[in-house]
């Protein structure tokens, strides 16, 4: 809703003259962290029934057992060569890693004749046509050539189909560590990851996972040894001590 | 590469037209699913021969009265002034009287190139502190512009780039919805339920489908509206869809015995199973004599339960 004695100012994102990006993306938590799997159910009964009690018998939920997140981000410079600063509103960055490694992916072509990649890239290796190409009431053409000397693909002519391109991506690679804010009522581990350069911004909230958003009560233990520390007290039977006289040779009870 | 951005150099991004916003208090995503700790409390239950129903992950917002099962479903109304008068309805079970709440609340928030954001509750004593160094849009580093922050609004000296933390006093009111339904809890005809009693415990599956279904409760559906008026005289409203905990909804759809089969303990000299109501946590019968062919039956034939179990039992 517009403000009383607002105005509207008309404004270029990035100043003339300089330009760049930076992609955040965060790796995806696996889809089952926090969460108990029957696998694990498995594991924990097969580990109280008759494993070591030694065992570890906690859950994977995200937290380490220092209480951090740990996680990573990955930035995509665009340019390739754009210097810019990597920062984390909580928690650390680690030092950039960066890799260059081969990116294949479908294009569904929609009569654009350059259309865009998910990553930004200064070397795209190869592009093929997976089907034919198609005009806007079916019909089929001659698969346009597609010129891959930029920094997208070029296709000479405008047409419906999908194109496999295989480019290069420079991925930056940072890893997270998110310690809980000790003084925190809630949100402790929220924290954001962003990118300065000269001419811009960008940022990006970091998810952590579910059960660290939630308060981070997991990877304790409960086993044989543990404490419950269950919010109620159920009533449980507490093990007695047995005495018995055991004959050391023969390995056997002593019968009374 | 340029991007045309229109903005107001008045207040930008903040709203402050009369509100309610309204939170429902939600257990957290992974409290709907069980844990090792829910494993080790149902485990500790089931050798001592405790009914099921004494177990409950924690917070699940429900209790039992005979056969009716009342569950609870809590949330805060946020207006932006606390003397802002409003009217709530449910569609579905009681609502019960505000109770006015004063709580700390703390949140990030990262101001992307604005110089105004808008607070999700009316706020006191509000302590609002950079955690980034601050920007300009086009990557200039600044000194962190000053932070006037009051009610329902943070404002800063100029526009900027960077993570403030906002905590504070928050105050709304909290509400509750009561739903109560009729939930007979089925039992075998003739059978009495026996006390609980020593012995392997299994939740209940063997029945037909017909009685499986017998008393399940879905497709319940909640919603609260809120009202208020604005200044303009206009009426304004919002509506938020009660979200049913999954502990609740387990309750109502599976019973009385649509909870999967549990094997907790395998005893060989054991003869005795205590056999559980699903819904009410009832002891539905106790049966005595050996299965078999049960796999409880055929690995403790073939497995020593260990010595921390047998320790627990004796």
């Amino acid at each position: 809703m517009p403000i009383p004695g607002g105005q509207i100012l008309v404004a270029f994102a990035n100043r003339p003259g300089s330009s760049g990006n930076v992609l955040l993306e965060q790796e995806p938590w696996d889809k089952y962290v926090g969460y108990l799997t029957r696998a694990g159910a498995v594991a924990w009964l097969d580990a109280m029934l008759y494993g070591d009690p030694e065992e570890d018998l906690t859950e994977h939920c995200g937290i380490d057992t220092a209480g951090n997140v740990a996680g990573v981000v990955y930035a995509y410079p665009e340019p390739v060569s754009l210097n810019y600063l990597a920062g984390i509103s909580h928690g650390r960055l680690g030092p950039r890693r960066i890799d260059k490694l081969p990116y294949s992916e479908v294009l569904q072509v929609q009569l654009e004749t350059e259309p865009a990649l998910k990553y930004p890239t200064d070397k795209i290796f190869s592009a093929e046509w997976l089907t034919d190409a198609f005009t806007n009431d079916g019909a089929t053409l001659p698969r346009p050539a597609v010129d891959i000397s930029g920094k997208r693909p070029r296709i000479a002519g405008a047409i419906f189909g999908s194109l496999l391109v295989v480019y290069e991506v420079v991925r930056h690679t940072y890893t997270v560590t998110i310690s809980a804010r000790p003084a925190s009522v809630e949100k402790a581990y929220q924290s954001h990851v962003y990118a300065v350069w000269d001419g811009g911004t960008r940022a990006m909230e970091y998810q952590p996972p579910d059960e660290a958003a939630a308060g981070g009560r997991c990877n304790g233990r409960y086993g044989v040894g543990t404490i419950n520390d269950s919010p109620y007290d159920p009533p449980t039977v507490q093990p007695k001590d047995i005495e018995r006289q055991w004959d050391y040779c023969s390995n056997s009870a002593v019968e009374e | 590469m340029s991007s045309l951005i229109a903005t107001f150099t008045g207040k930008t991004g903040a709203d402050s037209t009369a509100r309610v916003r309204l939170e429902q208090i939600v257990p957290a995503e992974t409290s709907k699913f069980a844990n090792v700790r829910d494993l080790y409390q149902a485990w500790l239950l089931a050798a001592s021969g405790q009914p099921a129903r004494l177990y409950r992950a924690g917070g699940c917002p429900i209790e039992f009265e005979g056969s009716t099962v009342r569950f609870f479903l809590g949330f805060y109304a946020w207006p932006s002034d606390p003397a802002l008068p409003y009217n709530l309805t449910a569609s579905l079970g009681q609502l019960g009287p505000g109770q006015r709440v004063e709580m700390a609340r703390e949140y990030s928030e990262f101001v992307d190139n604005a110089s105004i954001v808008a607070l999700p509750f009316f706020m006191e004593d509000i302590t609002a502190t950079w955690e980034t160094p601050t920007y300009t849009r086009y990557g200039e580093r600044i000194p962190p512009p000053a932070i006037s922050a009051a009610g329902i609004e943070a404002e800063f000296a100029r526009e900027v780039f960077g993570a403030v933390r906002i905590a504070g006093t928050a105050i709304g009111d909290y509400h509750v919805v009561t739903v109560e339904v009729d939930k007979t809890a089925w039992k075998e005809e003739g059978q009495e339920p026996p006390a609980p009693s020593r012995g392997d415990v299994v939740i209940v599956t063997d029945l037909t489908p017909e009685k499986l279904n017998a008393d399940k409760i879905a497709n319940i559906e909640i919603t609260v509206t809120v009202t208020w008026e604005q200044p303009d005289g206009t009426l304004g409203t919002d509506q938020l869809r009660l979200e049913i905990p999954q502990c609740v909804l387990d309750v109502l759809s599976f019973c009385p015995g649509g909870a999967p089969y549990y094997l907790l303990w395998c005893e060989k000299s054991s003869d005795r199973q205590v056999y559980y109501s699903g819904c009410t946590g009832e002891v539905i019968s106790v049966r005595d004599g050996v299965n078999e062919k049960s796999y409880c039956s055929k690995i403790a034939l073939d497995r020593d339960p260990g010595p921390w179990l047998r320790s627990l039992v004796r």
